[in-house]
């Protein structure tokens, strides 16, 4: 399956891109949010340990699913499908 | 004078243009410890001084432009101004704050507060320094934008054309011809007090502006003023050590497009939907890549937010810099139909120098589109017609033809073309950038906003996204989640009150290591040695919200809470696709009275007493 991820705010997180970062990733079936993240951490190295920490997203920081978080979802074990799209969401203000 | 203010004073100007007559009011403890200073104190004043019933635009009109009792004291946000007044657009109560340097140069001009009463006959500016005010001739400036305003009053008065050199506020052309829809523009840089026409208000005193300068030291009378700076310095340590201050001070607020438009929450021309694929473009991200040329702070802020963009080239390219919001480029893009960033940052500096409300101005455009599209109004526009929209700005600001109607505001716009439902607001104001439908905290924080149609009495995202302080399912609508919804708004509506009049930025509540009661309640206790608690500083928020209900009370308009019919409605399509604000609002406001002690929107005599307000009963 084929999921599309981005990250905002890629300078917030250390990476370099002023821009959000967008990829799509070819997945096995049954992947989880922790498999797109493990996998973003191998493209970005340290990547992970920005977002998560103990098994859960870090306070003020986020993972949506299609628009909605992760944690009103099945949190990092969130299973995916074709054509979803994730969202990684760094803290911000308005 | 020479600057000297004893300990818990709050030292008002209270100048009449009619008369050229100037006095000066000291509040102390006694009423400082009740609405503190800014949007509290002036709303308080606001409600016992402006007589019912009048013109918003008349004489008998009076602007309070006040800091508050920690402004520019210390590192923590605070040179934040706000302006209280009856508002023309609504036509009751309404408060616009702003950020940038106003409030700090106020303060150091040896006042906390200004208030602004009748009007001149001719235009006049106002200058303030060191407790000195002089009222001048300004039939030179009037017609000028902003931005030339602000540089040749500067000028004038012995200063660089700096805008950090002293604190200066002005009207543009909008505020001039007494658009229901202009603001104040405040240095520095192309700052706003934005909302609720405000800056008809000034316009109709035909006050072109305001200088404010001067060299008291805001510390001379704190009890230890080692301390102070010390505890303080840690607090604004702490603050800068959370997430959110890193991000905003990287990317600004418009990270926001991204999040918002991916839960499905993001209005669409004017509201018809919440969700567009085409916003790439007006993310923070990308046009901090192509158009951000410098990051700037207001005074005493750590977290320095502010992006300011150029467009070089091209057919909206403009001259000089823009400040640019998320708010600002959905107003001017999104809720258009428009997603093209040169054309959006291209209104919204044109906006900036005509001195409009944005939001507003948006509301307004978009409500023109669709009552235009719709047949009910003669009017060649469609949506992300960037063309025709600048040349509507420019009609609006100075009340040519169409733009008399434009100029307005989207309320009366739509209700004069006979069709209220074109209209997407509350209390008479448009709603800001974030549908109620999709974050439902919105469904009541904005309908039981006291000034109408916006984020900042209670925003919601603080809870249903950033998780502060619990987090709250933005879609859920079960009774458990509709109590909690209730709960925090309250809470949050009584703490925003409370940044408004301390002052201080709401960007620092939006973070576990930000700056709540508790932090309150120990600055104010080490600079002028109350005994203040947590508690007792969210009671002072409770006060000065429900003063304000009392100004609708008094004036018999807006009593009630209403959710805007529209938002009846299922979101047609997107992440949050079939959620209406319905729901949450039918359960919610029944659990929001009961919290807040009120009937149908009004407090009880019980509830008057419990917040020390029995002066007003008379209003029940």
């Amino acid at each position: 399956m084929r999921v599309r991820v981005r990250i905002m705010a890629p300078l917030y997180f250390g990476l370099d891109s002023v821009d959000q970062i967008s990829l799509d990733l070819n997945l096995e079936d049954g992947s989880t949010v922790e498999d797109v993240m493990n996998i973003l951490n191998t493209i970005h190295p340290g990547f992970k340990d920005k977002v998560i920490k103990n098994g859960k997203v870090l306070d003020m920081h986020d993972i949506l699913v299609n628009g909605r978080s992760i944690d009103f979802l099945d949190g990092l074990r969130t299973r995916l499908k074709d054509g979803d799209s994730i969202l990684v969401v760094s803290p911000f203000g308005g | 004078m020479n600057g000297f203010i004893p300990m818990a004073t709050f030292r008002v100007a209270r100048i009449d243009l009619g008369t050229e007559k100037v006095t000066e009011e000291v509040f102390k403890d006694d009423v400082l410890r009740r609405f503190l200073g800014g949007r509290g104190l002036g709303s308080y004043l606001a409600l016992k001084e402006i007589p019912r019933g009048i013109d918003p635009l008349s004489p008998s009109n009076r602007l309070y432009i006040f800091a508050g009792p920690l402004s520019a004291m210390v590192n923590l946000s605070t040179s934040r101004v706000t302006v209280v007044t009856k508002s023309p657009l609504t036509g009751s109560l309404t408060h616009a704050n702003a950020g940038g340097n106003f409030a700090y140069w106020l303060r150091k001009s040896g006042y906390d507060g200004i208030i602004i009463e009748g009007a001149a006959e001719d235009p006049v500016y106002v200058v303030v320094k060191d407790g000195d005010v002089a009222i001048r001739p300004a039939g030179h400036l009037w017609g000028k934008w902003t931005g030339a305003s602000i540089k040749a009053i500067l000028r004038e008065n012995g200063f660089p054309e700096e805008e950090k050199a002293a604190g200066v506020a002005v009207v543009g052309p909008a505020g001039e011809n007494l658009s229901k829809i202009a603001g104040i523009r405040m240095s520095d840089y192309e700052r706003f007090a934005g909302r609720g026409g405000v800056g008809a208000v000034m316009g109709s005193k035909r006050l072109k502006g305001i200088l404010v300068w001067g060299t008291r030291d805001l510390l001379k009378d704190v009890k230890d003023r080692a301390k102070f700076i010390a505890e303080s310095t840690k607090l604004a340590q702490r603050l800068m050590s959370g997430p959110t201050a890193k991000a905003l001070h990287i990317y600004g607020t418009n990270l926001l497009t991204a999040v918002i438009n991916s839960m499905g929450a993001y209005p669409i021309r004017n509201f018809e939907t919440a969700y567009a694929e085409e916003t790439d473009k007006l993310t923070g991200e990308y046009i901090k890549k192509n158009y951000v040329v410098e990051t700037h702070a207001c005074m005493m802020c750590p977290i320095a937010c502010t992006q300011h963009v150029m467009v070089k080239a091209g057919p909206y390219k403009f001259v000089g810099k823009a400040k640019y919001e998320y708010e600002n480029t959905w107003a001017l893009g999104a809720t258009l139909g428009l997603f093209d960033p040169e054309a959006d940052l291209r209104l919204q500096k044109l906006a900036n120098e005509l001195g409009f409300d944005t939001i507003s101005l948006g509301n307004t455009l978009a409500t023109a589109i669709e009552l235009a599209r719709k047949g009910k109004l003669k009017l060649d526009v469609n949506w992300g017609d960037a063309g025709a929209l600048i040349d509507l700005v420019i009609r609006a600001a100075n009340r040519s033809d169409v733009g008399d109607d434009l100029a307005e505001g989207d309320y009366r716009l739509a209700l004069k073309y006979g069709d209220p439902s074109a209209f997407k607001g509350s209390r008479g104001q448009g709603l800001p950038a974030y549908d109620p439908r999709g974050l439902k905290g919105f469904a009541l924080s904005y309908f039981t906003a006291n000034r109408g149609g916006d984020h900042l009495e209670a925003y919601s995202p603080t809870w249903e996204v950033l998780g502060v302080p619990e987090k709250v399912d933005p879609l859920c609508e079960t009774p458990e989640c509709i109590e909690k919804q209730a709960r925090i708004v309250v809470y949050a509506q009584h703490l925003m009150a409370l940044a408004d009049s301390v002052t201080y930025c709401k960007f620092a509540t939006l973070d576990r290591e930000g700056i709540f009661e508790k932090d309150l309640a120990h600055l104010f206790n080490m600079a002028y040695d109350w005994d203040a608690t947590p508690e007792e500083m969210l009671t002072i928020g409770e006060r000065i919200f429900n003063v304000e209900r009392l100004f609708h009370v008094k004036e018999g308009k807006w009593v009630k809470d209403e959710l805007n019919p529209h938002f009846r409605n299922p979101i047609p399509t997107g992440p949050a696709k079939g959620h209406s604000s319905a729901k949450m609002f039918d359960e919610g406001i029944k659990i929001y009275y009961k919290l807040r002690g009120w009937v149908d929107g009004k407090p009880t005599y019980d509830t008057l007493k419990r917040l020390g307000l029995e002066e007003f009963q008379y209003l029940l």
